[in-house]
């Protein structure tokens, strides 16, 4: 091991691998930055790039991509409520408010702090625990996957929300619309009510900001309107008055947020060793646990620092552990991952159980890479902050109308579809009314993001069982999580009869 | 009635009208319409627990200004319907032209140089960043 370790250095050592990291991650943060231009496009628009890179500056470059974008996301969603890509909604929560109230700053550097380190920390269980990690993701069948999807569900719908009721109907909803396209068996159309662009179902870009942005900028309208009538508006209210230390992250809250970044990264991790999950559960099982866990759980919502670590954290510890199942039995975790395996097979490189045997020194060199991204990530997120905190001085008329602007370009840049801006006006206003009956937002899109997948996986394990629901009691990790699920279950019921409130 | 109960009630007109008309008519058999109706019974349990249970708080109101709604929120929303068509009919700058302005005004914006900076300033950006580096076609039509 030694060795290979010491190869790997002398292979990083190169100017070239220096130089493709910066670009990538830097490339990353502009694209994540943009709302619509998520990571998978910015490593599609760079991945023909690598045919004239060697191996590791290629891949680096590639990864360092994955992990900018991952922050750059961020920079919307605190500063204009739109998250720049889709793991970066949980972020809005709290991040939104805090620059509301005039500390965009001390927001984008928490943001930032999170990530680095989850990210780094993440990279590390990459390292040094992706072989045994590895055999266990094995054992992840369709079984398994479907009752780790049903807790992460009920979790969710239960936890998320101050009412269990309300949490059970967005997890219901969204698991609902996640049905609209094609039936996953048969290949019949379900709920496109005659729209082909329905055929692949609702695109998830467009349906986030309908909900989050243009339904704010529609609260907004109303609340200007009650400003007005109420004397307490200004011609030019700004968005934020800066305060005295609104800016700076001290390092009493940076150690604060760190038990939280702890918990979000091994939340994360968890996640991202199972393929397919994603980044936006992550961040928001992370999001969940943290407002458990905090003493000051009310603040949750209203600009938390604490909120805007686990968010970050949760969807960039993500990021390592996704590579596991990639680099250690050739199975991509999500779709960037799919593309950084494009990358490696570009290159000649098929990465699987003989890769890390065959390859060793490549593999530390990669790992060493990661590590450096990270540091990029930190420096150049570092840059940007400095210069992006500054538009949280835009007057509100201002930001307000050019929002809808941004929902546009965000909507029709994913796939260049004028279908997918006029979802994104349709879940807008459902989004406002969903607003006025305080149905969570958050919970509908992670339950849709969820629901597809949990339909896919169930029907797959019932294939394999010829139709026995037994399958799921008969493995013991699905039975675990089906357990476990119960558990939640039951818990939340006795707590609120407890109360005297009734049971959900 | 209390805010609970309205998003009850709401919730199971909405459950009857996906079990016993959009369902039928937008799945083809009972395979397909396994989850869509096992996701509308999770939606009518609580909404019928939320209708018949005694709310805690008897005072809470729906969260519903007509004068607001009528006054701000639905020229917001009729603007950015009217600014979706531009941009499919006529195209995306053009509309966008047009369309920050009349939205400037609708949020309360009255100083002159705040209508012509902030439209330069948006789109010249997006046309840079979007268009020239990124090489990206946004929406074209009539006009660009």
């Amino acid at each position: 091991m030694l060795d290979s370790l010491m190869a790997a250095f002398g292979m990083v050592l190169d100017w070239q691998n220096f130089f493709w990291a910066l670009f990538g991650v830097t490339f990353g943060i502009i694209m994540g930055a943009i709302p619509g231009l998520s990571d998978n496009m910015a490593i599609v628009l760079l991945l023909p790039f690598t045919y004239y890179l060697g191996p590791i500056p290629g891949i680096a470059m590639l990864m360092g991509l994955s992990k900018g974008s991952n922050f750059g996301g961020s920079i919307p969603a605190i500063l204009f409520n739109i998250p720049g890509t889709p793991q970066a909604m949980i972020t809005t929560f709290d991040g939104y408010p805090l620059a509301k109230s005039g500390k965009s700053g001390k927001a984008l550097k928490t943001a930032l702090f999170a990530s680095v380190t989850a990210d780094t920390a993440s990279d590390l269980v990459l390292m040094f625990l992706a072989a045994p990690v590895a055999a266990i993701a094995l054992r992840i069948g369709p079984p398994e996957y479907s009752m780790i999807l049903l807790f992460s569900l009920v979790l969710i719908s239960l936890a998320a929300s101050s009412s269990p009721c309300r949490g059970l109907i967005a997890t219901a909803l969204g698991i609902l619309l996640s049905t609209v396209g094609c039936d996953p068996e048969s290949g019949t159309p379900r709920f496109n009510f005659g729209f082909i662009e329905l055929s692949d179902g609702i695109n998830i870009m467009p349906m986030a900001i309908g909900l989050l942005a243009f339904s704010e900028v529609l609260r907004q309208a109303e609340k200007w309107y009650d400003e007005r009538h109420a004397k307490e508006c200004s011609e030019c209210v700004h968005m934020s008055e800066r305060g005295t230390d609104g800016d700076r992250l001290t390092l009493a809250e940076m150690r604060s947020c760190l038990p939280t970044i702890g918990r979000s990264t091994l939340i994360g991790s968890f996640i991202g060793i199972v393929p397919g999950i994603g980044t936006t559960v992550g961040a928001y099982l992370s999001y969940i646990w943290s407002r458990k866990k905090s003493r000051t759980p009310e603040m949750f919502g209203k600009g938390s620092l604490e909120g805007i670590a686990a968010s970050e954290a949760g969807n960039n510890a993500v990021n390592g552990p996704n590579l596991v199942p990639l680099l250690t039995l050739g199975i991509p975790g999500n779709l960037a991952a799919a593309l950084i395996l494009g990358g490696f097979m570009i290159k000649g490189l098929i990465p699987g159980p003989q890769f890390m045997e065959s390859n060793a020194p490549m593999l530390y060199a990669l790992f060493i890479v990661l590590l450096l991204s990270n540091v990029y990530t930190a420096v150049i997120g570092g840059v940007f902050i400095h210069f992006a905190r500054r538009l949280t001085g835009i007057p509100k008329a201002v930001l307000y109308s050019i929002v809808p602007v941004f929902c546009v370009i965000g909507s029709y840049a994913s796939k260049g579809s004028m279908f997918d801006v006029s979802v994104m006006f349709i879940f807008g206003l459902l989004g406002y009314v969903l607003n006025k009956l305080k149905i969570s937002m958050p919970t509908l899109i992670v339950a849709f993001f969820l629901g597809a997948l949990l339909e896919h996986k169930i029907r797959q394990s019932l294939s394999i069982a010829r139709g026995d629901w037994m399958i799921f009691v008969d493995r013991p990790i699905s039975c675990a999580f089906l357990v476990m699920t119960l558990a939640v279950l039951i818990f939340y019921i006795l707590r609120h009869a407890r109360s005297g409130q009734p049971a959900a | 009635m209390n805010k609970d109960r309205w998003t009850g009630l709401v919730f199971i007109i909405a459950c009857a009208l996906l079990w016993f008309a959009v369902i039928p008519q937008q799945t083809d058999g009972p395979d397909e319409a396994f989850v869509p109706r096992m996701a509308t019974a999770g939606m009518f349990i609580p909404a019928l627990i939320m209708l018949v249970r005694r709310p805690k708080n008897q005072s809470t109101p729906p969260d519903f200004r007509a004068g607001a709604f009528f006054h701000s929120t639905l020229p917001a929303m009729l603007l950015v319907l009217a600014y979706l068509l531009g941009v499919a009919w006529i195209g995306f700058f053009f509309s966008s032209l047009v369309f920050i302005p009349a939205a400037l005004f609708i949020f309360g914006e009255r100083r002159v140089h705040a209508f012509w900076i902030t439209p330069a300033a948006l789109l010249g950006g997006i046309y840079l960043v979007m268009v020239h580096f990124l090489h990206l076609e946004l929406p074209a039509a009539l006009l660009i």
